[in-house]
Parts: structure tokens; sequence; C-alpha cells
């Protein structure tokens, strides 16, 4: 006999197909997962070997007897170019990449930097033009970047022009990227 | 009653309409369920990580009841107490993370000393019987030399990884005194707290308690050696040779002593060598500061005693720094 | 009756799930901790104390903390105390994620 109690078995039906359909999409979508911060990894990585290698270069490799104060007998590779006149940053830049590739290993020409030094003149924060962006590997921003950060204290330095010899304590931000 | 309208009612779609949403939105959130409870993988580069962080920033930590009662030293103790070393590290100490020892990184490399995996699965990666065996590979790279410990890397395999730049603090080189004149005897005095000069730091001083000492003389071509022995001094200055510690041995530009005397030629350059080794932890027994190396001639040499002092007036001492890279996998 | 069942366990499988998927990867914790700021910050004040000690070393607290918060969103501040003879030096740090505070004789 006909009646219209059909229709629950008809919701069963639906129901039950779907859920067949609904267990099938699953098995088949739970193949590939983008795992929340695989990216980091490499970053983390590049970050922390540049923390060393700036590390080393504002530690003195000789302690210096011939210096004539304390500052000078441990003074260190960034301790010593950034207080020199940065009026022609050329030698500078292409000797601190240098510099940076011995120290971090010499198969790791991929990795490119680019430097910015900041500093407090008493009203506001400045950077200094240490910089030749013209022999460094260019920066465009573009490329995914870590940036690590020393402070370095310079004590004699031969800059700003108007008030050299002020004590200072300077921040050099290096942006690096792998190619 | 066969009824040919065919349509449904509205109770019913409206009810279908609400389960089917609900099922969307289930689904939808559960695209990973299966995944999730698959994954069982090891974060391998946390631990070479970890593993980096250990090597360059910590000095190791030996059991606070080893015989010799280091807190650090591991690299001076004996092979039969290898089970008191709780961490290996090979950093100077914690304060100076990233400068490694000369003497803790050829300790580390010693394959006679530690058994490869075992020992350093205990103190480096903290794992042991029953518990999941890390393979790794630990590669030192500096200017002129390349020291490794574990297997070769893996080519087909994922493994963790990281790298550190690391300075390396040499043993002091370099000190050679001119003697000579033909004296019958030569002293070299050894001042413990001149040597750990405070405006130096820990960094770029000599610490002859937990560094290897080398002592070279240069003396007239043809003198004999009688005797090479060890004072120590204490505060009045009086002078009492240590017990046991005479007939030291050294290489010359001749023979090799003991057996003493020995005769010093001349090594070509129209002048002989004597040279002696004190290697890493030698003084650390005495527990005294000041000490006398004093080395007898022939006594009818014709010149007078010589003294000198091993400071950092020596032009020729130099104790650098030198950069090095270290790399671990681990898989 | 069977039906309310499934959908309930689905639930359940839903919530642990999402458990294992919530947190962070080592990486991101390892990036989150500032270690390499709060060494060399340390390693800096260390240089000051050691070049001025007695010769007001504060003076470059000014330019440290402006410097701090600009460029790199954290707050620092030191004191060297000159009165004692240990030059006794107290560091403050903090990120937003981490504090840090430390008294150095």
């Amino acid at each position: 006999m006909v009646t219209d109690e059909a229709q629950l078995y008809t919701i069963e039906g639906i129901s039950a197909a779907l859920l067949m359909v609904i267990t099938a999409y699953l098995i088949l979508s739970s193949t590939s997962i983008l795992t929340p911060g695989d990216t980091h990894i490499s970053d983390m990585q590049l970050e922390q070997l540049g923390n060393d290698v700036l590390k080393m270069m504002d530690t003195a490799e000789e302690f210096d007897e011939t210096g004539v104060t304390i500052y000078e007998k441990k003074q260190s590779y960034l301790e010593e170019e950034l207080s020199k006149d940065l009026s022609n940053p050329n030698s500078f830049t292409t000797d601190f990449i240098d510099k940076f590739r011995e120290y971090a290993g010499d198969d790791d020409k991929k990795v490119k930097v680019f430097l910015v030094t900041s500093y407090w003149d008493g009203s506001e924060i400045k950077t200094v033009g240490c910089w030749d962006a013209s022999v460094a590997p260019p920066f465009t921003g573009r490329d995914h970047y870590v940036t690590v950060t020393r402070w370095v204290h310079l004590n004699d330095p031969a800059w700003p022009a108007w008030d050299p010899g002020h004590a200072k304590t300077v921040l050099l931000e290096v942006y690096l990227w792998r190619d | 009653m066969i009824d040919d309208s065919g349509q449904m009612s509205i109770d019913f779609l409206i009810g279908f309409t609400i389960f089917i949403i609900g099922i969307i939105i289930v689904v939808t959130l559960m695209s990973g369920l299966l995944v999730g409870l698959q994954s069982k993988t090891i974060d391998l580069d946390a631990v070479a990580y970890r593993t980096g962080v250990i090597l360059v920033e910590d000095p190791g930590q030996l059991n606070p009841e080893n015989p010799y009662g280091y807190a650090d030293e591991w690299e001076l103790i004996d092979l039969a107490y290898k089970d008191d070393i709780l961490r290996l590290g090979m950093a100077l100490s914690k304060d100076y993370p990233n400068i490694l020892t000369r003497a803790k990184v050829e300790g580390f490399f010693d394959s006679s000393f530690f058994s490869y995996p075992d020992d350093y699965r205990r103190t480096l990666f903290f794992t042991g019987e029953g518990m999941y065996e890390y393979h790794f590979n630990i590669m030192l790279t500096d200017l002129n030399s390349y020291l490794s410990i574990g297997e070769s890397v893996p080519t087909n395999q994922q493994y963790g990884y990281i790298k550190r730049a690391v300075f390396i603090k040499e043993p002091p080189n370099g000190a050679v005194f001119n003697c000579t004149g033909d004296p019958k005897r030569v002293d070299i005095n050894l001042n413990f707290s001149t040597l750990h000069d405070g405006d130096r730091g820990p960094i770029y001083w000599i610490d002859p308690l937990k560094e290897k000492i080398i002592i070279r003389l240069i003396t007239d071509a043809g003198v004999k050696l009688e005797n090479v022995y060890l004072s120590h001094v204490d505060e009045n200055g009086i002078i009492s040779p240590i017990p046991g510690q005479y007939n030291l041995p050294v290489t010359t530009s001749g023979d090799p002593a003991p057996p003493y005397r020995v005769n010093i030629p001349d090594d070509g350059s129209g002048a002989g060598y004597v040279e002696i080794e004190f290697p890493q932890g030698y003084f650390e027994p005495f527990s005294a500061s000041k000490f006398q190396l004093s080395f007898d001639f022939d006594p009818d040499a014709t010149g007078s005693p010589q003294l000198y002092d091993y400071d950092y007036s020596v032009p020729s001492l130099s104790s650098p720094l030198t950069p090095a890279t270290l790399e671990v996998c681990v898989w | 009756m069977a039906f309310i069942i499934s959908i309930t366990i689905f639930f359940l499988a839903l919530i642990a799930n999402q458990s294992t998927l919530v947190g962070k990867t080592t990486a991101e914790a390892v990036l989150d901790f500032p270690k390499n700021d709060i060494q060399d910050l340390k390693h800096e004040i260390l240089r000051i104390r050691e070049v001025y000690a007695t010769e007001n070393p504060n003076d470059f607290n000014d330019a440290i903390q402006k410097i701090a918060i600009a460029k790199k969103s954290s707050i620092l501040h030191y004191s060297i105390d000159t009165s004692d003879i240990s030059l006794k030096t107290q560091i403050y740090f903090n990120n937003g994620i981490t504090e840090y505070n430390e008294i150095y004789y």
C-alpha cells in the first residue's frame, strides 16, 4: 500500500548516501595538508647564522697591547670600521661582504647582505651613510629576507662632521637573504 | 493513493537544508582528520638546533661528585671517569658563548676517548637504550683542518641541519726565549695571577691550568743539558722544588730527554733548541699559582744564570682566536 | 539515534584533530625567543661598563632606549651603579613576549 511514510525512508536513504559520499571525500582530501610554520625553518637557520657572524665581527680576534685605552685594546672589526670617516663607503661595503662570507663559511656565496646603521643624535634617529649599494648585491625587498641586528659602541667616531668624537652606541641592522 | 503531484512538503525541505548545511560545515573543518592521526615525525631541525646550542654555548657539565672536583672541565679528566660527564659542550664558559677552546674541541672529536655512538647519544642527544637512536654527523671546519664525528650524511632522506659560526681559542704559541751566552742555568717564572690579567678577560688571557703550554729555549750549539725540574714559589719568594717533578721530558734539536744528560747540537741555524710541553691540566694537582721552571746546563758552562718571566711581555707570545664553522646534521 | 551518535563522534574527532595542529612548530618558538637580542644587549652593556667604569656610563641609556623602541620594538634600559666598587649593573629588556631582568656584579 502506498502511503506518505516513504518520506522517512527517503530521508534515511539520502543521509546514508551523503555520509558515504562525505567519507569518500574526507579520505581523498586528507592526503595533502599544508602544515603551518614549515616555512620558518630556513628563516631560523639563516637568522642564527647571521647573528653568529655579527657576534664574531664584534669580537676582537686578538688583544692589542699597543692600544692606549681599554677600548682600543679590545676593539673589534665593526667598532673600528664604523668609527672611521665614512664619506667613501665603497671599501667598507666590499670588505664587510667579504668578511661576512669568510666567517659564514665559503660555500655560502648565496647569502646576500644589506646594511643600515642607525644612531640617536639627541632629537631624532638618523641613519649613517655607510653602505655603497652600487657594489653590493641589489636589495629589492621582494626576496624573503631576515633581519639581524647588533649594538656597536663607538668611543671616538669621526662622524658626524659637525660633532666628531662624541661617543655613541649605534644599531647595525643587516638584511640577509638567500638567492 | 497514488498522487502524481511529486512535491515534497516544506517541512521536509527546511529540515533537509539545515542538515545539509550542518554537514558541509563539519566536513570542511575536518579535512585534516586522518592526516593528524598518522603523523609520527620528529622535528629533526629542532634536535639539530638544540644540539648546536649545547655544543657552542654550553661549557659542558660534570657530575658534581666527580673525584677531581671540576665543574665543567671535562677535557681534563681521565678515561676511567668518563661516565661522570653529564653533558658535552665546547664553549669556554657560559658567559662567553660562541668561543670554543681548542682543548675541548680536540677532546670532543677524539674517537679514542669517546666511543661512537653511545657516549655522544648519552651526553648530547640524551637518548639511551630503548629510545630513538639518532644518527648524526657533526663537522667543525676551520681554515686548515676539518674534524668530523658520525656517519656520512644521507642523500635520499630528510635530515635536520644547523650551521653555527664560532671562534676557537687556541693555546698560546710562540713562547721563545733566547738563552745564548752559555748560561749555567735558565729559570723561567710562571705566575698565574699575572697571566690571568683582568684587562684581557678570559677570552684573551692565557690559562695554564686549562691550556697546553709550550716553552722553547734557543741555546748555543753544543751545550749539554743536565736536568729540567719544576719548583714551587711561595708568597715570600722561597723556591722549593716539587717532589717528583725533575728529569722532565723535553725535545731538543738532538735526542729527546730523558735520559739526561743530553747534548744539544746545532739544528742547522747555528743554534740549538730545547722545547718542553705541559699538556692541559698539568698544573692543576699542585694547587699553587707561582712556579719556576729550571733548566740546568753543564756545571762547567761559562755564562751566569738567566731569569725570564713567562708573561705577556714575551714579544712572540700570542694566543689568538681562529674562526671556524660547526655544522650538525641529525636524522 | 544512531545518526545523532555518529555526528557526535565526528565532532569529538574534530576536536582531537584540531588539538594536534594547534601549537607552534619549533622553528616559530625559536624565532620568538629573543636569545640573540638579550646576549647582544648584555655584551654591549658590559662593554660600556668596561670602557667607562665610573665616568658616566649611564649616558647612553637615552640613545639605546630610543633606538630600541623605534627599530626593535622592545623596551630596554640599564643602570650602572658608579658608587659601588663592583659596579653593580642592572639590565632590563622587554619585547612584548619575553621579559628579562638581570643584576650583574
